[in-house]
């Protein structure tokens, strides 16, 4: 079936993909005789939005023709910040690129040259391999570490899968809980109506978050309206009562996760089988046969032959070493029990402020399902112990018995595919990986924080020039007056982009990015079972070309046996494994690449140094925290963890970054239909907090941080809708809309997340502490 | 081809991208009413009804044909209702905008839609305080009133939607002659009859617009 429809006047529909967001609904974009974009509307084939579509894609038109869009290259005039461009061609921005990138490369070696991007537009690999073709170590830059990483890595760790976002198979599922999650916005043509067919089949929903203004929150059976950050404690509460209510799934821990593992009783530390038993593999572990009661070696159930019945409440035993000595051991599983044991439902309730009945209750709604969906997103992500959350979440899930199974939490292959070497060039052994920032230790590439610094001090080495590629790390990254010193301060900075960032605008070579409207690329990310021949519906407007070919340009002149000589040459890497190539792709639109079978860790083995799903984690155990398992831990800047003096004088808890549902990021502020939505950038305040303070609906005010740089300005929405003590403030707030007569917000001044601390990471992944912070708000005299 | 026939996903043939968005029923007879009819139960206030209402007519800055407002949130956190409220105009069966309009720019159509012509409408807004729901704009650029027309340049005589409908998310709008019972909305509403409501019945306007009451979330509606 051709994926262009052509009529008889000269126009035709295009079926591709949008890319507004990373959905990637399928629509068809109607493109008159004239080649020009007239209409885009949903796609009813797309299986996963059948036609559904959102504010952002159906304005496709207006954004394509967004009279605030990069049209050329450009080269700074003047003084950096300045506001003055001079117009240059493609050949002579590449030149400069080449010959300043080659002359760094030659001073202080490849490393100083960093390649950075923003949300990625669905190019993730093809900017790592950028970076390690060109620059030879793995410090690309994102907001990863804010979003999406911190569970996609904890899920590989715990799991070798990533089994939420679009593995969270609401559609057929008897329970859905939205944890720190809104995909019926963030994702919502694809998400609404899963969610909404599984209501009418009266499937329960839970939905927890601190913000009642949740589309999902008045019509959820349970709503826990969680103290931001403390989600961890909640999460053990549950554990707790899966095992004192007896309610686990028995058979999948014990068979198929690491929560049988003899470990010392004393340091939790798993046992070597070559301590008690002579002649086997060095990494083997141990666990207790029940039927036999005596220690065994971890059997391997993928293979059917495997014998043994591993014991979860052994107690203390005393275990004979080769040497002669005996220690005393017990199981992960008692381990466990021993860290969630004071956790009760009244404790939880205490710590997040809610009620312990609301929580038991909440709990046997999804205990009780038998298949059950968790569904989590920044609002678990953005926290300073997210790992140890996210971690918690993955071990609810397994005794649940939800891993893996239809209307539960499913394993799409595409995830363990995605940053696959062959595509990224990316070394697998972890000490090859070569990054800057160490916050994180399993933090897989550069943190901003750490990129930012390089640039300022010349340590560990120097960095000259960072070239951006669809990206603004003013707006997305804590700390951002740190970006613009470091931006301020740097060699040779290029962004490419739709719009004149703060970044862009801080650039010496700005370059004109297209749109998706405008480009060939490929649909995979979040797209399930699917691969999706993303093609243009039109040809680039004036110069601007897309994120994929400028990869694939400058790749060419800094690294060019690397890069092949056609974006259809770079996307045909990607489909190679599949035994496809990009034409075909896009002939067909959409592929089933990834066909769904249940349960296949029966057969494969769960994708961890164990084969096991790893609630007690090998990985974990050697850096970051180095605890295999999870503990409570509150975030770093909160009411457990700051002097008195700071929390008397920032009394209020800051949940930043909640996703608009007109706008993507900090993208599309300029677009009338869409601004007018959300004018202005208004925080959540409520009633009684706003009385106190003497704030009337609407007002201007500034809100600070212990950690801030600076007080930013944003309007009180006074709501009903969240705690006395939880302010919620939006992110991306820096364009104005000439249109509408909406004015830029300069220099930082509604920026939020300069109250984000850069000092305050997760141990284990980096991420600041963006949803979970102190604030004090005051009115604007 | 060199993938396996697996790979493939059912398409649809070129025509029927024509017809997608359009409902094929059979006629009764019956005078035709066309409605439309609004799921609050399913409403998640993703405003792509708005957006869409805003592209497909071209509608001016400033002005919205169709709105979804925030009931709430209202109680004490976190024991709460919350409710999205998509607006627009209800294509009344007895219109009060028809009867005050002095120029009889304001009319009603055989088929049950409230339209407006421009070339007889010259803003004097008496519509706009006749409505008893606020839908009607003037547009500052124009001079002129304006609100939902129900997507009338669509040919609904052959089932076809409003982009609202199309658009919708969370499959909450339905839209078609609710007197004939082959169609879809004339299904859902039998099915759902029990949540039904018309808003602020009282005037005596006869709204056509049916909403369906949130199952949680509205307790004092």
């Amino acid at each position: 079936m051709p994926s262009v429809i052509y009529h008889d006047d000269g126009s035709k529909i295009v079926k591709t993909n949008c890319f507004d967001c990373h959905s990637k609904c399928g629509v068809l974009c109607h493109v008159d005789a004239q080649g020009v974009l007239t209409k885009v509307e949903g796609n009813p084939e797309d299986p996963r939005s059948q036609g559904r579509m959102c504010p952002k894609g159906r304005s496709a038109v207006k954004i394509l023709n967004d009279p605030d869009r990069i049209n050329y290259p450009m080269r700074r005039k003047g003084e950096r910040g300045g506001g003055q461009w001079e117009r240059i061609t493609w050949d002579e921005a590449l030149d400069e690129i080449e010959t300043r990138c080659r002359q760094y490369m030659e001073m202080d070696g490849p490393r100083s040259i960093v390649f950075g991007q923003g949300t990625g537009r669905g190019c993730i690999p093809w900017i790592q391999r950028l970076n390690l073709t060109v620059s030879h170590v793995n410090h690309w830059t994102s907001p990863a570490h804010a979003c999406l990483n911190p569970q996609l890595l904890t899920q590989m760790i715990t799991m070798g899968m990533f089994n939420c976002w679009d593995g969270a198979d609401h559609d057929d599922s008897d329970c859905i809980v939205s944890w720190g999650a809104n995909m019926v916005w963030t994702e919502g043509a694809f998400i609404a109506g899963e969610v909404n067919r599984s209501r009418d089949r009266a499937a329960k929903l839970i939905v927890i978050d601190p913000c009642f203004e949740h589309p999902l929150a008045a019509k959820a059976d349970h709503f826990l309206g969680i103290r931001p950050g403390t989600d961890l404690a909640l999460a053990m509460a549950w554990i707790r009562l899966f095992i004192e209510e007896d309610r686990y799934d028995h058979d999948f821990i014990k068979r198929w996760t690491t929560l049988p593992l003899v470990v010392d009783a004393e340091t939790e530390e798993a046992i070597p089988a070559a301590k008690v038993f002579e002649g086997v593999d060095e990494h083997a572990l141990l666990m207790w046969d029940e039927d036999t009661d005596a220690v065994m070696l971890m059997p391997d159930f993928t293979d059917p032959e495997a014998k043994g019945n591993p014991a979860l409440d052994l107690g203390t035993r005393e275990l004979t070493l080769l040497d002669g000595s005996t220690i005393q051991v017990t199981t992960a599983w008692e381990a466990l029990k021993g860290r969630v044991a004071d956790m009760t439902p009244a404790r939880a309730a205490e710590i997040c402020w809610l009620e312990a009945q609301d929580i038991v209750d909440a709990f046997r709604t999804y205990a009780d399902a038998e298949r059950a969906s968790i569904a989590m997103m920044q609002g678990v992500e953005e926290h300073t112990n997210c790992r140890l959350l996210i971690h918690a979440i993955d071990t609810i899930m397994g005794l649940g018995g939800n891993i893996d199974i239809k209307g539960g939490n499913v394993w799409h292959q595409f995830w363990n595919d995605m940053q696959d070497p062959s595509l990224t060039t990316m070394p697998t052994e972890y000490h090859a990986q070569n990054k800057l920032g160490n916050e994180g230790a399993f933090y897989n590439n550069s943190t901003g924080h750490g990129v930012w610094d390089a640039i300022l001090t010349g340590k560990p080495y120097k960095v000259h020039a960072f070239i951006g590629i669809q990206g603004n790390p003013v707006s997305w990254c804590e700390n951002p007056d740190r970006v613009v010193e470091a931006f301020k301060a740097i060699d040779f900075l290029v962004i490419n982009d739709y719009y004149l960032s703060p970044a862009a605008q801080l650039a010496d070579i700005v370059l004109p990015a297209a749109h998706w409207t405008e480009r060939d690329f490929i649909a995979d990310e979040f797209c399930q079972e699917w691969f999706y021949g993303q093609q243009k519906a039109v040809e680039p407007l004036y110069e601007r070309k897309s994120d994929i070919e400028l990869c694939r340009l400058i790749g060419k002149r800094l690294a060019p046996d690397q890069w092949p000589d056609d974006v259809y040459g770079v996307l045909n890497i990607a489909l190679k494994k599949y035994g496809i190539t990009y034409e075909e792709l896009k002939e067909e639109w959409c592929m089933h690449l990834y066909p769904y079978r249940e349960k296949k860790y029966e057969t494969e083995g769960f994708r961890t140094p164990t084969r096991k799903a790893e609630f007690y984690s090998t990985v974990f155990a050697h850096a970051g925290r180095k605890d295999p398992l999870i503990r409570w831990e509150p975030p770093k800047e909160s009411y457990e963890t700051m002097p008195a003096e700071v929390i008397a004088e920032f009394p209020l808890i800051l949940s930043t970054g909640r996703r608009y549902v007109n706008f993507y990021h900090s993208a599309y502020r300029g677009v009338p239909v869409l601004r007018e939505l959300s004018p202005e950038p208004h925080f959540m305040i409520n009633p009684t907090t706003a009385a106190d303070l003497g704030i009337e609906p609407e007002e201007w005010c500034l809100i600070e941080s212990p950690s801030g740089t600076r007080p930013i300005r944003m309007r009180a929405h006074v709501t009903a809708g969240v705690h006395p003590r939880v302010i919620i403030a939006p992110h991306g707030w820096w364009q104005g809309c000439k249109e509408l007569g909406l004015p830029d917000y300069p220099d930082n001044s509604s920026n939020i997340n300069c109250l984000i601390s850069d000092q305050k990471y997760d141990p284990d992944l980096a991420t600041p502490g963006m949803r979970s912070s102190l604030c004090k708000i005051t009115k604007i005299q | 081809m060199s993938y396996p026939e697996e790979y493939k996903v059912p398409q649809l043939a070129p025509e029927d991208y024509e017809n997608y968005w359009r409902e094929d029923v059979q006629a009764t007879g019956k005078p035709k009413q066309y409605t439309l009819l609004i799921d609050l139960d399913k409403c998640i206030g993703c405003k792509a009804c708005q957006v869409a209402c805003k592209i497909e007519n071209d509608v001016d800055n400033g002005v919205f044909w169709t709105q979804v407002q925030s009931m709430g949130p209202v109680g004490e956190f976190p024991n709460l209702d919350y409710f999205y409220f998509p607006k627009q105009c209800q294509h009344c069966a007895d219109p009060l905008c028809v009867t005050v309009c002095p120029t009889k720019a304001t009319y009603k159509t055989d088929d049950g839609i409230v339209l407006v012509d421009k070339d007889l409408c010259f803003g004097c807004q008496y519509c706009i305080w006749a409505c008893p729901y606020g839908v009607r704009t003037k547009n500052p650029n124009t001079g002129m009133v304006e609100k939902c027309v129900l997507c009338a340049h669509r040919d609904h005589e052959h089932g076809e939607m409003p982009a609202c409908v199309v658009s919708c998310e969370g499959n909450c709008r339905y839209f078609g002659d609710i007197n004939n019972p082959n169609t879809q909305i004339a299904k859902y509403y039998a099915a759902h009859a029990d949540r039904a409501m018309k808003v602020h019945d009282q005037f005596g306007t006869k709204p056509s617009v049916i909403y369906l009451k949130p199952r949680k979330g509205a307790s004092k509606l």
